[in-house]
């Protein structure tokens, strides 16, 4: 049986209302950071760390990185009890629809531990490093509700 | 006319299977397909539908012709099948019964969810409770809904969830009862419609208003639904 427990926020409205909310922050820093580039199109690396590591910068896209955790979970879970049903899966439903939940949960957490590390990487003054030397991968084994997929 | 018919006797079909047989329409007729419903029938006593008004007035014979909802006996045959091809299944997402007669279990308990009664603990007055011409408009749309299933079984958010969505009409009449300046249960019929399901999975879709035979718009009536909430709870 499909059920509201894994839901954000358990309730419906809250997850109405941060959904929409979440897509309006997401909206202003796409459109915030466009606009960057469409006013500096010499921009060029340095001057866009340097604009991105400036305080304002790092909330706002500390802020984003949030609706866009919570954003995205509730449209996957949204899309989950819609679809990965016992209809489908019969009583394996609820073990699918589970690894499903949990696969994106710990997607999720990695995304926010990487881009948080990005974001607040930058504020010490040094350029953000090279994405092949990402330093948040690790942080992957800290993830308690990953299945045991990646040997931790 | 070519028509495909959905034929299914749980007593002796494995399986449903689609029956295509042919009916002579009189040249020059635009009958509904009721009409030819019951001329399939003559041939075919076995043949099962519901029907009762023939005025869509009762909504009992929602059924799917050539891919969408109806009443089968106010859908002339010239806007069911313009190509002159016609097919009839049941409402799509509910149990099939047998033939064209679907199981409605699912469709009343989600109705029967939302309350659709007045309730006002008021000790009623000696006569009526009076209401103002204009709180009447308000219920205009909302209560002239036959609960033909039309809608709520051409809602996929429905297909996905029977057991939780409350489904399009249920919600029109939640609508109707929280628009009435007479209902005192506000608040209680609100918070039980706030979980992930009753209302919110509705996705917008319009497929109920495109096939309401009364031209009445749950899509409209669940965005106020979900306005309402959204001022209650906050
Ligand atoms: S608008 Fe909502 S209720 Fe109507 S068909 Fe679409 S999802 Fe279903
Ligand atoms: S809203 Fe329209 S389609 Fe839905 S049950 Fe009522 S009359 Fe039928
Ligand atoms: S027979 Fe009553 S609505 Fe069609």
């Amino acid at each position: 049986m499909v059920t509201n427990v894994t839901s954000f926020g358990r309730s419906g409205l809250s997850d109405f209302v941060l959904q929409r909310v979440s897509a309006v922050v997401l909206g202003a820093f796409g459109l915030c950071v466009g606009g960057w580039f469409a006013v500096n199109p010499e921009g060029g690396h340095a001057a866009f760390a340097a604009w991105f590591s400036s305080t304002p910068m790092v909330v706002f896209a500390t802020l984003a990185v949030g609706a866009l955790v919570a954003h995205a979970w509730i449209g996957m879970w949204t899309v989950g009890t819609d679809y990965l049903r016992p209809h489908y899966f019969g009583r394996a439903s609820t073990v699918v629809r589970l690894a499903y939940q949990g696969a994106t949960a710990a997607l999720l957490f990695l995304y926010l531990i990487w881009a948080l590390a990005v974001i607040w990487g930058g504020l010490n003054g040094s350029t953000p490093p090279a994405t092949g030397e990402m330093p948040a991968l690790p942080h992957a084994s800290a993830v308690g509700e990953a299945p045991p997929a990646e040997g931790s | 006319m070519q028509v495909s018919l959905y034929r299914y006797d749980p007593d002796r079909d494995v399986k449903p299977h689609m029956q295509h047989t042919s009916v002579d329409v009189p040249e020059g007729s635009d009958l509904m397909v009721l009409d030819v419903l019951e001329m399939l029938k003559a041939e075919d006593p076995s043949l099962s539908f519901r029907r009762s008004c023939r005025e869509g007035v009762c909504g009992s014979d929602g059924i799917n012709m050539n891919g969408k909802n109806g009443l089968a006996c106010i859908t002339p045959l010239s806007e069911a099948a313009p190509r002159g091809k016609l097919e009839l299944r049941p409402l799509p997402g509910l149990p099939v019964i047998r033939d064209l007669v679907v199981d409605m279990t699912q469709f009343y308990q989600q109705y029967e969810k939302v309350k659709p009664w007045l309730i006002n603990d008021a000790a009623p007055p000696a006569q009526e409770r009076l209401q103002s011409p204009e709180d009447r408009e308000k219920l205009d749309g909302l209560y002239e809904c036959i609960l033909c299933a039309c809608c709520t079984t051409s809602c996929p958010s429905f297909w996905w969830n029977p057991d939780k969505f409350v489904g399009p009409a249920g919600l029109l009449q939640a609508y109707r009862f929280l628009a009435d300046s007479r209902d005192t249960a506000t608040e209680e019929r609100l918070s039980d419609l706030e979980d992930p399901f009753s209302v919110f999975r509705c996705r917008g879709i319009m497929n109920c208003t495109s096939v309401c035979p009364r031209d009445l718009n749950p899509t409209r009536a669940i965005g106020k639904i979900k306005a309402m909430l959204v001022t209650h709870g906050t």
